[in-house]
């Protein structure tokens, strides 16, 4: 994989994740469970964020971002709060691994910047159910 | 389609990357063994102070053994990424008389070497490493988001 499409992939798994964090903060109660939807708020705002970046990074070496898909399946069951919160621990491990992807396949700030949203990634996991970990974004490492 | 938000396999070879995009050179070896000897004296004396904070401090064993566990994953890690340490590790700072700044030190040492992997994750020219280095560093980010700002009383 070069390291374009590490890039378009990462991209790719934004639309994704901005997708579900939308019906998973579409199935929580601000008021019920508040903690759970600002995790889920801020989650969704941070992806945005990183999806238009890599869409301009895209952009700037002219080539055109991969677009999102107009649906995507939702993991079942979604039921519960603890169901919602599961998805989107889950969303934060392959969020994980695609930016250690990135930063594998990137040099300089680009790399720099994939390592940040790494950390933010594995930070936010502790926001919604996952404890701290040695080696997060490496799933080969995991339970060492 | 599945749902695979962010999904990328990260243990897919990397091939030769696109020459617009600021691709990964040649990592150079003699580099990235001076990075490698830079991170474990600084991950060595990390740990050392977690060790000794510990034992001079009972009331932040629990605190502390989390990031304890995680450290000694790194260093065992580390140790079997390339060759035997040369032995130049950092001096180790002192444990502080009471738990609070003791604690206190232990943060403020995790959080620069947070920063120093960082930096030696981009500095790294191996892609693998740097992404091993860069998950060290999301590590620590997670242990010191976790770790109290004062001990248990």
């Amino acid at each position: 994989m070069s390291t374009l499409d590490a890039v378009q992939a990462t991209l790719a798994g934004e639309h994704a994740a901005l997708y579900l964090y939308g019906a998973l903060g579409g199935r929580t109660s601000q008021s019920g469970a508040p903690a759970l939807y600002a995790a889920l708020r801020e989650g969704y705002d941070v992806h945005r964020a990183q999806r238009d970046r890599l869409t301009r990074v895209l952009r700037d070496l002219g080539t055109e971002p991969v677009a999102a898909a107009v649906a995507y399946d939702l993991p079942d069951p979604l039921r519960s709060d603890i169901d919602v919160q599961r998805a989107a621990l889950a969303l934060e491990r392959r969020c994980a691994a695609a930016y250690s992807s990135l930063v594998a396949r990137s040099v300089g700030e680009q790399r720099r910047w994939a390592v940040t949203a790494l950390t933010s990634s594995a930070v936010r996991q502790l926001t919604v159910g996952g404890e701290a970990e040695a080696f997060p974004g490496i799933d080969e490492l995991a339970g060492r | 389609m599945l749902v695979t938000g962010c999904d990328l396999d990260p243990r897919a070879d990397p091939a030769p990357p696109a020459p617009t995009t600021g691709a990964p050179a040649a990592p150079d070896e003699d580099n990235d063994l001076l990075i490698l000897d830079e991170v474990r004296a600084g991950v060595g004396t990390a740990l050392a102070l977690v060790e000794e904070t510990r034992r001079r401090h009972p009331s932040l064993r629990a605190t502390l053994r989390p990031l304890l566990v995680a450290q000694r994953a790194h260093e065992a890690e580390l140790a079997s990424a390339g060759r035997d340490s040369e032995g130049r590790g950092d001096p180790t700072p002192a444990v502080r008389r009471g738990p609070a700044g003791a604690l206190a030190a232990v943060r403020l040492l995790e959080s620069r070497l947070e920063r120093r992997l960082t930096d030696a994750s981009v500095r790294a020219g191996s892609g693998g490493f740097a992404r091993l280095l860069a998950s060290l560093g999301a590590s620590l980010g997670q242990h010191l988001t976790l770790l109290p700002q004062a001990p248990p009383t």
